[in-house]
């Protein structure tokens, strides 16, 4: 099946006080379909995410589209890379599903609607243990967990996630990629990420938008993913290699490890 | 009139099995914490919260020039208090939405330049710096009926405004983008809860004083948060604490002779201690 853009991006431009964070991105992510922001540091991989989301002023346009090409607002969800707690907050995971799920305050208790929705929606990602355990408490792995099942009960058309792995343990990260792979492709679900790890990017995502300030190359991961290409973006020898399959690692994909990074 | 309204409320305290009861003045005390103990309490919570006790200490501190604007112009010095504390706040917010500095840089420079313009004021007439210690220290021995009115109506305003607003205001500490995206009017929320906690704070610093009042915000909500295992447990438990400290300190005060405000918050901060080795059993 033909894949089509679930979201367009005509000249995109973005200003914070003099400095020009983007500048006339173009771009189309596609529907049903991982698609990884990428780019070295401060080439606008949040800003992009945050404007797409509505939650920073730019120039351009940001359309998103339903399969026969209309214009329409899709059901969004968004994973952050973390919360602002310490972990000495009292906030539990209950209670922070219940600041979505209903009006009463939870110094007045917690409705049993929202007990039930919380519960289901953890149990969904075999996170139904940390209903009661305080949010500063949580593991990287963990709180991601809640965050993508706070994210899925809205039923998204579109999942953002930024920086999804980053901080996560081992089974954290392969629990994720399950959940991840399951709804772009039995779902067809269109999902967009930030990320700066190129391994998740190689191992997860089918298309890459490659940013430094304006779009560098995008198209689908093995086409994009070059040598010659990250050598570009990255300015330092770049490259992928594939080393034996871990038995224990749920995802499909081969590891991959970025040597960005080291250069 | 207010004191007709009042007046069934002093009764019923008259009854309390003391002494000192029968005085009008602690009848007075005695209600203005009732009423002042949990409208901090719950404020204090969402301050630990959003991390905002630099804020309400930077509101504190405008109180001088408040006071010395009032004085100068002829207003009543706590009416000046409360306005001179919620156009502070509110300048805060907009200079931490619109300008790139940190909000403690922006508190920072406002902390410093309120005081000194109230501190030049005072100071241009004399006799004016005889009123300073009523401000810095409070004297909820001094209430007044109207001042117990006005702090009856601050805490129905704000339990309306936390039974509707509470989890969004919980909620966009943790994450503003979010909870923006869940669908809270955040900067409208964060500009509004400012505004609130301004005024809360200009009304306990009648009761204990400019160097005190963001002790009365923060210790009992501290010493809470560590007893509690959830957020339930820690904003009943910050209301529990902050009126026993409140009744203890004024009981302690009497019998001390020393400032009730003082003595209020030294049995917070004992609560506080109490609370820490409880902080490894109740969260592990």
């Amino acid at each position: 099946m033909k894949s089509t853009p679930a979201i367009r991006l005509t000249d995109v431009s973005v200003t914070i006080g003099q400095s020009v964070i983007l500048e006339k991105v173009d771009a189309q992510i596609m529907r049903g379909h991982i698609t990884a922001l990428i780019g070295p540091n401060g080439a606008g991989k949040t800003t992009l995410l945050q404007a797409i989301l509505g939650l920073r002023a730019y120039s351009g346009r940001i359309d998103f589209v339903d399969s026969s090409g209309t214009v329409h607002k899709p059901r969004i969800g968004y994973v952050p890379q973390s919360l602002a707690i310490d972990r000495q907050a009292a906030v539990t995971v209950l209670e922070f599903f219940a600041f979505e799920f209903q009006r009463r305050p939870v110094w007045l208790g917690i409705t049993g609607k929202s007990r039930e929705n919380a519960a289901m929606a953890l149990e969904r990602l075999e996170a139904g243990h940390l209903l009661n355990r305080p949010l500063g408490k949580l593991s990287g792995g963990e709180m991601q967990r809640v965050l993508l099942a706070l994210a899925l009960h809205r039923d998204p058309e579109i999942l953002f996630l930024d920086e999804p792995v980053s901080g996560v343990d081992i089974a954290g990260g392969h629990l994720f990629c399950d959940v991840l792979e399951s709804l772009s492709t039995r779902q067809n679900r269109t999902i967009v990420m930030v990320s700066h790890d190129l391994s998740v990017v190689s191992q997860h995502a089918s298309h890459v938008l490659c940013l430094n300030r304006t779009v560098a190359c995008q198209g689908e991961t093995p086409e994009v993913l070059t040598s010659e290409n990250l050598l570009q973006i990255y300015g330092l020898h770049s490259g992928l290699y594939e080393h034996t399959p871990d038995p224990h690692q749920h995802c499909d994909h081969h590891h991959a490890h970025d040597e960005a990074a080291h250069g | 009139m207010v004191e007709t309204l009042l007046e069934p409320v002093y009764q019923l305290l008259a009854h309390l099995p003391f002494d000192a009861m029968q005085a009008r003045f602690m009848q007075r005390a005695v209600l203005e914490i009732a009423l002042l103990a949990p409208l901090c309490a719950f404020c204090g919570s969402l301050v630990v919260q959003f991390r905002m006790a630099f804020f309400s200490d930077s509101i504190a501190h405008s109180a001088f020039t408040g006071v010395a604007l009032g004085l100068l112009l002829g207003i009543d010095p706590w009416i000046a208090v409360i306005i001179f504390g919620l156009g502070t706040g509110m300048l805060a917010v907009q200079l931490r939405r619109r300008s790139e500095m940190a909000m403690d840089t922006t508190l920072g420079v406002l902390f410093s330049s309120t005081v000194a313009l109230g501190l030049a004021i005072i100071s241009t007439k004399k006799g004016l710096a005889k009123t300073l210690p009523g401000f810095l220290y409070g004297d909820i021995l001094s209430i007044s009926d109207r001042d117990i009115f006005l702090t009856t109506l601050l805490l129905i305003g704000t339990l309306i405004f936390l039974l509707r607003f509470y989890n969004q205001l919980v909620y966009t500490s943790l994450h503003e983008h979010l909870a923006h995206i869940s669908g809270v009017r955040t900067s409208w929320l964060e500009t509004a809860f400012a505004a609130l906690l301004a005024l809360v704070v200009a009304f306990s610093i009648r009761a204990v004083g400019i160097l005190l009042v963001t002790a009365l915000l923060v210790i009992p909500a501290a010493a809470a948060r560590n007893f509690a295992g959830n957020l339930r447990h820690q904003v009943w438990f910050a209301v529990f604490i902050a009126i026993v400290s409140g009744l203890a300190g004024l009981a302690s005060s009497l019998a001390w002779d020393t400032a009730t405000g003082a003595a209020m918050i030294l049995w917070a901060t004992f609560f506080f201690l109490l609370s820490l080795p409880a902080r490894s059993l109740t969260q592990g």
